[in-house]
């Protein structure tokens, strides 16, 4: 009958593309999912100098946001992503996807974040509070940095719903910043630094004594792979380990070390001169977080509508730390 | 003559205008900048890397469509099963625009080429399909009395028949859907890719660089206008015995 | 028959639930997104742009294909323009007209109604081009003049391709919508649709979909049921 062979058809060519995108998971390659900033410094390090060197093939893949890294690893495209943490990775891991977060990847200071266009600094904007109505720029939704833009507005007395978030890329929000698109923007480094410099961006607010950083972003895997690869993927997290107290090092001075901001400079494809004068990020060479800033994200998150979960989820929920505990007790703990 | 008299008009008017300072020069620069900025991205930048890649989606998008649409658009018109089986699958999703397919394309298939392609081979796909079922359905049915008289059947009616009654409405079908391809591939640029001439006018307009982007605006119209008049063009010379391939 | 392949794939582990939600579950969730309001929040602005983009794409553009149907030297003038910006992809059309009218939704409806306003004008325009030059030959020798000459004979003569072309139009405006909401808009189905991929709620996602395909289905076919009702004795002029 020709009417259930056309359609066999169809289905077969829809199995084969589903199959295709499974099987590409089992090639050996390690491929690695990032969002070009210095955030993901720990990624480039652990690729270059500790996976590659060792032999294992790796392949860095750009691409622009959280949610896409997110749906990638869980879909087996890529095996290895971090990603700020955010709604994406928080309803992947409620889904029972196979994606594990974990280790931190970076730390980081809401101070150090928040750019403000120079021009209309000390004018039109003097302080957080006239913000309101306002264009502000984030690189996604759903993510760490909407998180943190509702924090520093809330030391004012707003909240996220008072401005008009505007969506484009890190880089973008320079010359938006400078054209007036934004007012203001949740920037990683290096580009506020480039705001700086280019005199278009203020960072305004300055960090209280003894702030503790934040973590912002997370690095995960696919769990299927990792159960499957158990040797590669326990490398993988000594290599991970590695990378991060090379940047942790000597108190957070690695992230200014030379060798480092080369290979920042490589992915995030940026200046040299501009990563060694950025704001440093933090890292934990232990690879600890601190859980209450998970519960505030989520309680953003809930309240916007992202979440497809009530109960919210705890660290040990949310993190598999199983091969961080394994990586630090071989290194030993810092 | 008139044919250009009145777009060039508008463009001094724009031009006037902008240099006056009339319409904002920064959201409306004057068409002189915006050639010299097009001139300058050519020769320095890589605009023409960017044209290129959007070309590239386009071609592939396009052979993707029309691989499996023409001749199950053939299939379709020839054999009743098969019709039946496929007509309700197509008339449900034919009117689905699209772009809403994109995110489970990202899903399936990663935020990539394949998607972008594939999404704008998927809306060429049906107006392919549709077009050349229309061609067989339509054709004068005489014609095969005609051929079946004179001893043709099967593969030799089919090829000397059927397929050049088809053939104008195929091409236009193939028209159609080489500029909903192009309109499909060039919103997709404009959301998720980040190369391309829709991506470039995205970046541009959220970075204010204006004459960048209107550069870029300008050449996606200029691709548009040549692949649809050239395809006329060639549809009205290689189908000599068709009145009027039609307007659009 | 796709559906219960769907759901029996989905049960057999072939395809994984987490991205591809049984059938069955999209319907579960979606009669619950429309309980609490959220899809009716999101399907009202969607609907509201479309009649705006509509109406005014619709009332521009058979005015004006009309004149340019009746006025040669107008046709002429304005040929040239509709042949550069027609190809243009409309979502192209929400930068420059952001510039014009502020950000909010005057600038999406705009952008939504632009290509449906050439296509209807252009259709229009054909509609009028092609009646028979004998029977308006023959109306003006019994004499009708003016206005009569147009809504006896013109009018109903071009109708047939002025409905096509509204068709069209309001599918288009369907595609563009939901493109421009994509990009720029906090509510409406393009924007639900979106955010849900950002946080990856599956489930939402599908449920949008259906939601966005079934309007697509309710607009293309509820107009032509339309049209073999007030013009039953109009062939459909094929789409060209």
């Amino acid at each position: 009958m020709r009417s259930s062979r056309a359609l066999w058809v169809v289905s077969l060519v829809l199995v084969a593309v589903v199959a295709a995108g499974g099987a590409a998971a089992q090639a050996p390659t390690v491929k690695i999912g990032y969002i070009p900033s210095d955030s993901f410094a720990a990624l480039y390090i652990m690729a270059d100098r500790y996976l590659t060197p060792a032999g294992i093939t790796v392949q860095m893949v750009r691409l622009p946001g959280g949610a896409e890294i997110t749906s990638q690893v869980a879909t087996g495209q890529l095996q290895v992503g971090g990603s700020g943490m955010g709604a994406a990775g928080f309803n992947a891991v409620a889904a029972k996807l196979p994606i594990e977060f974990i280790a931190p990847l970076h730390f980081g200071f809401l101070e150090d974040y928040f750019t403000v266009r120079k021009a209309a600094w000390g004018t039109e904007i003097k302080r957080v509070g006239d913000l309101k109505g306002r264009p502000v720029g984030l690189n996604t939704r759903g993510a760490a940095v909407e998180w943190m833009l509702d924090q520093v507005l809330r030391r004012d007395g707003l909240t996220i719903k008072d401005v008009q978030v505007k969506i484009m890329p890190f880089p973008d929000m320079v010359p938006a910043l400078e054209s007036g698109a934004i007012d203001a923007g949740i920037i990683t480094e290096p580009f506020p630094t480039l705001a700086e410099d280019k005199g278009v961006g203020v960072r305004p607010l300055t960090k209280p004594a003894g702030a503790k950083a934040i973590p912002i972003t997370a690095a995960f895997w696919n769990a299927e792979w990792a159960k499957g690869n158990a040797d590669l993927a326990h490398k993988v997290m000594v290599a991970y380990l590695r990378a991060v107290r090379d940047l942790a090092a000597d108190g957070g001075r690695g992230w200014t070390e030379d060798r480092n901001v080369e290979l920042m400079t490589k992915y995030a494809v940026t200046k040299r001169e501009l990563v060694k004068k950025a704001r440093p990020h933090v890292a934990d060479p232990n690879l600890e977080l601190d859980a209450s800033t998970l519960d505030s994200m989520q309680k953003l998150n809930a309240e916007l509508g992202y979440l497809k979960y009530t109960e919210f989820l705890t660290a040990d929920r949310l993190f598999t730390f199983t091969y961080r505990d394994r990586a630090v007790k071989e290194l030993g703990r810092r | 003559m008139t044919a250009v008299a009145v777009p060039l008009g508008l463009l001094a008017l724009w031009e006037v205008l902008a240099r006056l300072a009339v319409l904002s020069p920064r959201y409306f620069p004057p068409p002189s900048r915006v050639g010299a900025v097009l001139v300058e991205s050519f020769a320095e930048g890589d605009l023409g890397g960017e044209t290129l890649v959007t070309l590239t989606r386009l071609a592939l998008a396009f052979a993707l469509a029309t691989v499996p649409a023409v001749p199950l658009g053939l299939l379709m018109g020839m054999a009743r099963p098969v019709r039946a089986a496929m007509e309700p699958y197509i008339a449900v999703l034919f009117p689905v625009p699209k772009i809403a397919l994109l995110p489970f394309l990202l899903i399936l298939l990663g935020v990539g080429e394949p998607a972008f392609v594939l999404t704008g081979a998927i809306s060429a796909f049906f107006q392919i399909i549709i077009s050349t079922l229309a061609g067989v359905q339509t054709m004068d049915p005489r014609l095969l009395d005609v051929g079946r008289n004179y001893g043709a059947h099967g593969v030799r009616l089919f090829r000397t028949v059927i397929l050049p009654a088809a053939l104008p409405a195929i091409f236009t079908g193939l028209r159609l859907g080489l500029g909903l391809a192009l309109v499909t591939i060039v919103a997709v640029e404009f959301i998720a890719a980040k190369s391309g001439l829709g991506h470039l006018v995205y970046r541009h307009w959220q970075t204010l660089s204006t004459p960048q982007m209107y550069g870029a605006f300008a050449l996606v119209g200029a691709l548009g206008l040549l692949l649809t008049r050239g395809l006329r063009a060639v549809q009205a010379r290689t189908l000599v015995w068709q009145e009027d391939p039609g307007r659009l | 028959m796709l559906v219960l392949g769907w759901e029996a794939a989905v049960a057999a582990g072939l395809l994984r639930e987490a991205f591809f939600p049984r059938p069955s579950t999209v319907l579960v969730h979606a009669r619950r997104l429309i309980a609490d309001g959220t899809l009716l929040g999101h399907a009202g602005p969607t609907l509201v742009r479309i009649a705006w983009a509509f109406s005014l794409a619709a009332g521009l553009g058979v005015t004006v294909g009309l004149a340019m149907g009746l006025w040669r030297r107008l046709r002429e003038g304005l040929d040239p323009v509709f042949a550069v910006v027609y190809p243009i992809p409309s979502i192209l059309f929400l930068p420059l007209v952001s510039f014009v009218v502020p950000r909010g939704e005057a600038a999406l409806v705009l952008t939504t109604a632009v290509t449906s306003f050439f296509l209807i004008a252009f259709t229009t325009t054909e509609g009028v081009r092609q009646i028979d030059p004998l029977v308006v030959e023959a109306a003006r020798h019994y004499g009708a003049r003016g206005r009569r000459l147009f809504t006896a004979v013109l009018l109903p003569g071009a109708l047939p391709y002025i409905f096509t072309g509204l068709r069209l139009g309001l599918g288009y405006a369907l595609i563009v919508v939901v493109a421009v909401e994509i990009v720029n808009a906090s509510r409406g189905l393009g924007a639900l649709l979106w955010l849900s991929w950002q946080v990856l709620k599956v489930e939402d996602m599908y449920a949008t979909f259906f939601v966005i395909a079934a309007l697509g289905a309710v607009l293309s076919y509820g107009l032509a049921a339309l049209r073999t009702h007030l013009l039953p004795w109009a062939q459909d002029v094929a789409d060209r």
